[in-house]
């Protein structure tokens, strides 16, 4: 019934913007620059961060490794808590599979179509179809049900458990305090670490596998659902307290109906979350879809890999697809026709499950794997230098790498000393915000200098400095585009979807093919995972510009360049610097892939934690740096944000 | 890693995680999730332990297969003999090779049956040496493997020199393998994670202009050796035998100084010092502990089960170059030698 | 039915030295400057007696929705006292607050308030959903409610399907359905347009005749405060300047802020005969020949007469004796601008 009062104090004076922003950038980055050259010319001597000062986690991860395999088979721990545990998961897991197993193939065709054809029309229902039969003709589909069930589980507990931890820390500011970070670092530590330990406390397979995809796929249904909770319009919750509603009433009445929207959204991404940790998973025997792609690419077959990979893009999309349409309520088509053909379904299935009718005709299979192999066959050796011009992948790749990221990683792992760099760190949170954010920003650097990854890490920042700036040279003026031109944006959609769903495994061989094994492959790794998001959020802010204000340009006689220039990207610029912080996390969470394809870094340390037991120990601390690199580039991307942000209303 | 053109589904024996249990579809048809969450939380005690009786056990039997042919030629000849000749039941499951050691310390799994040496010193150490440790090592599998250092032929044939360390010696030959990551030094692509690597120091060691890359992974490496030999450019990698890639491309193994075991003094501090070749690999098996009073009879075949790097190349080729299915070439070669597999029968 | 005294509210940290300095008379923006708290709220005292309406407006900011809020505790008043249908609403604990807005208290918000995902009779029964009626009987009362509204037909709508004024019919009757003893309105119909406004205000009117409600209308439009207040009070920066009927406040603001109210107002609808005339001891005329008006007619309603006739009005008393005569000069001086006329009178600067 009480509202808190929200934070009051925090009436920061905003900058007047955005020419005086400019020139007050250029000023402080111009001493910025200079007082760094000064500082690094007095501290040249400093050399690299001391190793004395390493506070060497390894050893006592290593030991932790060590007594759960003395203890894996004796200890209570195990005997009471984890294998049960391990034992009813495996069991639901397998379960369901089996159910789904079961359930004849056109059921599923059907189940795709209708719910497509009620949420979304006509002509998604075909999408559905088309979708659901492409499991069958490409011939993944017990893989694809196999994926299916593991990741049904893995979305059901994320809901079972994200929707309350949601919920609480919507109610509590200090809860969301202390979950905020913790879900960052769950998404941004990388998976390749934890699964081996994983193994050593869930048995393997399944369980550790539902548990990997669970830690990466929790956090946006509890963003989602404390979001979803808080920004309600506060009227209602008012009008829910005058009417003597308790908390709970109010909660259950009120705010969880209103936030469901919210949440669905959280959903579909919870989902997308879940299914880009497919391959993964398949590392420790979930096998499924991810097995196939894995399977196929240690022999190089890159067409076979992109057919069980595109599975995984179409399933994406089609849940995507579904579920963004049932958060609008507003959008339901045909019901009556849906609701006969889907209780016409009910029979169907179960006189085809009886009679075992489950895998899909073979008559009607094919593949295009052959095509892709001698596409990318005929690009790693056409594109790479074409019609030895010095122009192709290769030459761009060298020019890449020795004008932009050699130099970057030398100059922060080399020419300026630690000291300086940990105080420029700290000065830009200065700069941008005060006191509190500087000292967070450094010590969270100096704390990667005492895990003992500061040139690692320097040479890792360096890569993902250039991959976002690749990904906002291309993003943002394609989000231009697509927000001025809804043609360019519906024609691109489905691209930024494949992208972003595709796992990056399957992208693994022909960057490498086309790129050169290196830091350079990573990068277009990462840029391609990244783009979509960039271009989203370009989109994003500058649609959001009202229409008022871009027509009282128009009227004022601006062109389309000036009003773009001077209207809708300072509005947008906010948006634009969310695209540039969902880049920052997106290009980081690739580091692991860069690992894979030379890109070295703590990406290669990860990977190491996987391979080699002998170096979890590292890679722990590889993750922890990783994590810490994140916060550190979230925060000052959000500061910026925040700068760029008109001042809002006088509260 | 010993691996070709597999097509998808063909060393699939089982798809999908099911282990421990055999299958239930009959319950799981019926229920929902939900449903069969509970019915699996009370199924599961029956069986959980699975070691239970002896001599003739009806337990099922769950065998690794890494992620390679050789792996998978191995499991499927065991399969087939052990359902054949001993009548238990055999399932399989794909796992990464490292995440194979924890499931048979805790018995989830019964065997593996090709382990690289050089790539497991601390698993060894920590399940089989360790005397809280479930792991047996099950002896050897036969076929002996050996890391190395590969150039393209066609680098041979244009530079003789290059067939031995000392042609690296020649900072102009170094050169040819320079990239853009290495500058006038040659790239050197080192291996996938999974296994030692001494490159570093033996580069150090015998003084070459040469620069270690880590391409992370096998497929980076494999990648980038098809690229190149497409393109027709130089690449030196780290590389094994046996390996598929022989087969694909025509490759010449750079010789280093000859192996000793004083060249190898300092390997178990990192191998500062190192500066020859790399050992011999001798593939050996190993099995959960539980297996000798669980299903007796299995463990003694797994045990006894040994061939040479012939049959095995038989199994393989028929596979990787006659397109046969792993099962048909598993059971063509117990087919052509019922004396090398009677010797394993208990 | 209710009291208020000494009633604050300061927004911010620094509440203890904000309400040291405010009661020292620094200016809100004094204040806000140097301890960066607002004064929202300042020590603000009145009572509404039962079935009274009572109208708060002030220009926005000025701390009305903020007063109201804290009446009905939505947020924590800094101090002071609040007494609603006798209970102590500030001691009140959870339950006790829930109690009372269960049964006695209800509100109507400016933007409606109304819940998306309920249909119309479901967000009218709200109330007695919370509170525990079974479903029948809450459906027939809401029923009944949106009958009075004049809602009939559209029980099983959404409110987005409605348009602004039937949305706040709605929320009027969700508000009237626990059958509250007190009702708050924050602006009710200022997100109206003007002849749905002026509809629901009679509306509104016609339902007080009827149930006698004690009502705190908040609004900034003088001519709704005219139309519905028994009393009225303006605010400014947190606190009551006036406190008046109608007529008082017209005829006798406070000061320049509240002149500046009653500037724009409709005085011919506020002020009568009465106000305007001359003793009948000041005339030296015949008034037996002139045409008659009551004392209490407001001048809209005789204008037209006087103009008719280039002769004054008479001004019959309750008692129909003749108090006193209204000429043209009179009205026109009574509805010329104030400030006009009191720029005449004196310049504003050297008022104290
Ligand atoms: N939660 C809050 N925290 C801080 N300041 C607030 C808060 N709520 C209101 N204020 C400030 O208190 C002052 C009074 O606000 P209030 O909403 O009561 O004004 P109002 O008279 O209702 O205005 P309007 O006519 O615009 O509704 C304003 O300056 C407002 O900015
Ligand atoms: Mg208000």
């Amino acid at each position: 019934m009480t509202v808190a009062p929200a934070a009051d104090g925090a009436t920061r004076s905003a900058p007047g913007w955005p020419q005086s922003t400019l020139a007050r950038v250029g000023i402080w980055v111009a001493v910025g620059v200079a007082l760094t050259w000064v500082a690094s010319r007095l501290l040249g001597s400093v050399g690299e961060f001391p190793q004395s000062w390493d506070v060497g986690l390894a050893e006592p991860i290593s030991d932790a490794r060590g007594w759960l395999i003395d203890n894996q088979r004796t200890h209570w721990l195990y005997t009471a808590i984890l294998d049960p545990f391990s034992d009813v998961t495996e069991g639901a897991i397998e379960a369901l599979e089996s159910t789904l197993l079961w359930i004849p193939w056109y059921s599923y065709v059907g189940i795709a179509g209708l719910g497509l054809w009620w949420t979304r029309g006509r002509a998604a229902g075909l999408l559905g179809v088309a979708g659901a039969s492409y499991f069958g003709v490409l011939d993944v589909w017990e893989q694809g049900l196999s994926t299916l069930s593991l990741m049904g589980v893995a979305v059901t507990c994320a809901v079972v458990i994200g929707v309350p931890i949601g919920v609480w820390s919507s109610r509590s500011d200090r809860v969301q305090r202390v979950a905020r970070p913790v879900l960052d670092a769950m998404q941004t530590f990388p998976g390749f670490v934890y699964l081996i330990p994983f193994t050593l406390l869930f048995s393997f397979g399944p369980v550790t596998s539902l548990l990997a995809t669970l830690i990466f796929a929790l956090p946006p249904i509890v963003r989602a659902t404390d979001l979803g909770i808080r920004n309600l319009p506060p009227g209602l919750i008012d009008a829910a307290a005058m009417s003597g509603a308790t908390e709970r009433q109010t909660l259950i009445k009120v705010r969880f109906p209103l936030a469901r929207p919210a949440i669905l959204v959280g959903l579909n991404q919870t989902i997308n979350m879940a299914l880009s940790l497919v391959v993964i998973a398949a590392l420790i025997g979930a096998g499924g879809l991810g097995g196939s792609v894995l399977r196929a690419l240690q022999t190089l077959q890159v067409g076979a890999a992109a057919e069980s990979g595109l599975a995984i893009v179409v399933m994406a999309i089609l849940l995507d697809r579904f579920f963004s349409g049932l958060a609008d309520p507003t959008s339901r088509h045909d019901p009556a026709r849906v609701k006969l053909l889907a209780i016409a379904m009910i029979p169907a299935t179960l006189v085809g499950g009886i009679l075992g009718w489950t895998t899909f005709p073979s008559q009607l299979t094919w593949s295009f794997a052959g095509g892709i192999d001698r596409a990318v066959e005929w690009a790693q050796v056409n594109l790479f230098d074409i019609a030895d011009s010095g122009i192709g992948t290769g030459p761009f790749s060298d020019f890449i790498t020795i004008r932009f990221i050699t130099p970057l990683r030398e100059l922060f792992a080399q020419d300026i000393p630690w000291p300086v760099m940990i105080g420029l760190v700290a000065a830009i949170g200065l700069a941008l915000s005060g006191w509190r954010l500087a000292a967070g920003l450094a010590a969270a650097l100096a704390a990667i200098g005492l895990l003992g990854m500061w040139e690692l890490s320097m040479d890792t920042v360096a890569q993902c400095i250039v991959a976002m700036a690749m990904t906002l040279m291309i993003g943002v003026p394609v989000g231009v585009l697509t927000a001025r031109y809804d043609r360019v944006r519906a024609a691109i959609r489905p691209i930024l979807d494949f992208l972003q769903t595709i796992p990056s495994f399957v992208l693994l061989v022909p960057v490498i093919m086309l790129f050169n094994v290196g830091r350079v492959p990573g990068i277009m790794a990462a840029v391609l995972y990244a783009l979509p998001a960039a271009i989203h959020y370009t989109d994003l802010g500058l649609r959001g510009v009202p229409a008022a204000t871009r027509e009282a340009a128009t009227s004022f006689g601006a062109t389309g360049r000036q009003r773009l220039l001077k209207v809708d990207l300072p509005l947008a610029a906010p948006q634009i610097m969310v695209a540039v912080n969902q880049t920052i996390m997106l290009v980081l969470s690739m580091v692991v892939i860069a690992g894979l394809v030379g890109g070295g870094g703590l990406g290669l340390e990860t990977v190491r934690a996987l391979r080699r037991s002998d170096s979890v120990g590292t890679g722990f601390e590889a993750g922890i740096a990783i994590v810490l690199l994140a916060a550190i580039l979230d925060r000052v991307t959000r500061a910026i944000a925040d700068r760029l942000s008109p001042p809002s209303a006088a509260r | 890693m010993n691996t070709s053109h597999t097509y998808k589904g063909e060393i699939m024996i089982t798809t999908g995680p099911s282990r421990r249990r055999r299958g239930r579809p009959a319950l799981a048809v019926a229920f929902v999730a939900t449903l069969g969450l509970a019915a699996a939380a009370c199924g599961s005690d029956d069986d959980a332990g699975g070691s239970s009786s002896s001599g003739a056990s009806d337990e099922v039997i769950t065998l690794a297969v890494n992620p390679w042919n050789g792996s998978a030629v191995n499991v499927a000849v065991a399969e087939q003999l052990i359902e054949s000749e001993i009548g238990q039941t055999v399932e399989t499951v794909e796992i990464d090779e490292n995440a194979t050691w924890p499931a048979i310390n805790t018995g989830d799994i019964s065997a593996a049956l090709e382990m690289w040496p050089s790539g497991h010193a601390q698993n060894v150490a920590d399940f089989i040496d360790n005397p809280d440790g479930n792991v047996a090592n099950a002896g050897l599998l036969g076929p002996v493997g050996k890391i190395g250092w590969y150039i393209p032929t066609y680098m041979v044939e244009q530079h003789p020199e290059l067939a031995t360390w000392e042609g690296f010696q020649d900072p102009e030959l170094a050169k040819l393998f320079a990239t853009a990551e290495t500058g006038d030094k040659g790239q050197f692509l080192g291996g996938d994670p999974s296994f030692v690597q001494y490159d570093e120091s033996i580069i150090a060691n015998l003084g070459l202009p040469v620069e270690v890359v880590y391409a992370g992974s096998e497929e980076a490496i494999l990648a980038a050796l098809d690229a190149a030999y497409s393109r027709e450019e130089p690449i030196l990698v780290y590389l094994w035998t046996p390996h598929s890639a022989h087969n694909k491309y025509d490759l010449t193994e750079v010789e280093l100084p000859a192996y000793t075991d004083e060249c190898y003094a300092s390997a178990a501090d990192g191998g500062a010092d190192v500066a020859c070749d790399y050992p011999a690999d001798e593939l050996f098996k190993i099995v959960s502990e539980d297996l000798a009073s669980s299903s007796p009879a299995v463990n003694t075949l797994l045990t006894k089960m040994n061939y040479t790097t012939a049959d095995q190349i038989e199994m393989l080729a028929a596979v990787e170059t006659d397109g046969k299915s792993i099962e048909d070439a598993a059971a063509a070669w117990i087919e052509a030698h019922p004396d090398t597999w009677k010797a394993w029968l208990p | 039915m209710i009291e208020v005294s000494g009633l604050w509210k300061i927004f911010g940290d620094a509440s203890a030295k904000a309400h040291r300095m405010a009661s020292d008379g620094a200016s809100r923006a004094e204040i806000q400057e140097q301890t960066g708290a607002l004064v929202a709220v300042k020590d603000v005292s009145f009572s509404v007696a039962p079935g009274e309406t009572f109208v708060v407006m002030g220009l926005s900011g000025s701390g009305k929705s903020t007063l109201i809020r804290c009446l009905a505790r939505l947020i924590e008043p800094t101090s002071g006292d609040i007494s609603i249908c006798g209970a102590d609403v500030i001691a009140l604990s959870a339950d006790g607050l829930r109690d009372l807005r269960r049964h006695r208290l209800s509100m109507v918000f400016q933007h409606f308030g109304l819940f998306p995902h309920r249909t119309v009779v479901d967000n009218v029964a709200f109330g007695l959903e919370v509170r525990g009626v079974p479903r029948a009987d809450r459906r027939e009362r809401a029923l009944e409610l949106i009958g009075t509204v004049g809602l009939d037909g559209w029980a099983d709508h959404h409110p987005q399907q409605l348009s602004g004024g039937m949305q706040q019919r709605v929320g009027l009757a969700r508000a009237l359905a626990v059958d509250p003893d007190v009702l708050f309105f924050d602006e009710p119909f200022s997100a109206l347009d003007p002849l749905i406004r002026r509809d629901m205000q009679d509306e509104l009117i016609a339902l007080q005749l009827r149930m006698q409600r004690t009502l705190v209308f908040i609004t900034h439009d003088f001519s709704e405060a005219l139309r519905l207040a028994d009393r009225i009070a303006i605010m400014r920066d947190g606190e009551f300047v006036q406190v008046g009927t109608a007529v008082e406040i017209v005829t006798n603001p406070a000061d320049d802020y509240v002149a500046a109210f009653t500037q724009d107002a409709p005085k011919a609808k506020v002020l009568t005969a009465d106000h305007a005339m001359e003793p009948i001891e000041r005339f030296d005329g015949d008034v037996g020949s002139l045409a008659r008006v009551g004392r209490w007619t407001v001048l809209e309603d005789f204008i037209p007469r006087l103009l008719s006739t280039p002769d004054p009005l008479a001004v019959a008393g309750d008692d129909g004796e003749v108090i006193g005569v209204v000429s043209h000069a009179d009205v026109a001086r009574l509805l010329a601008p104030p400030a006009r006329a009191a720029a005449e009178a004196a310049p504003l600067e050297t008022r104290p």
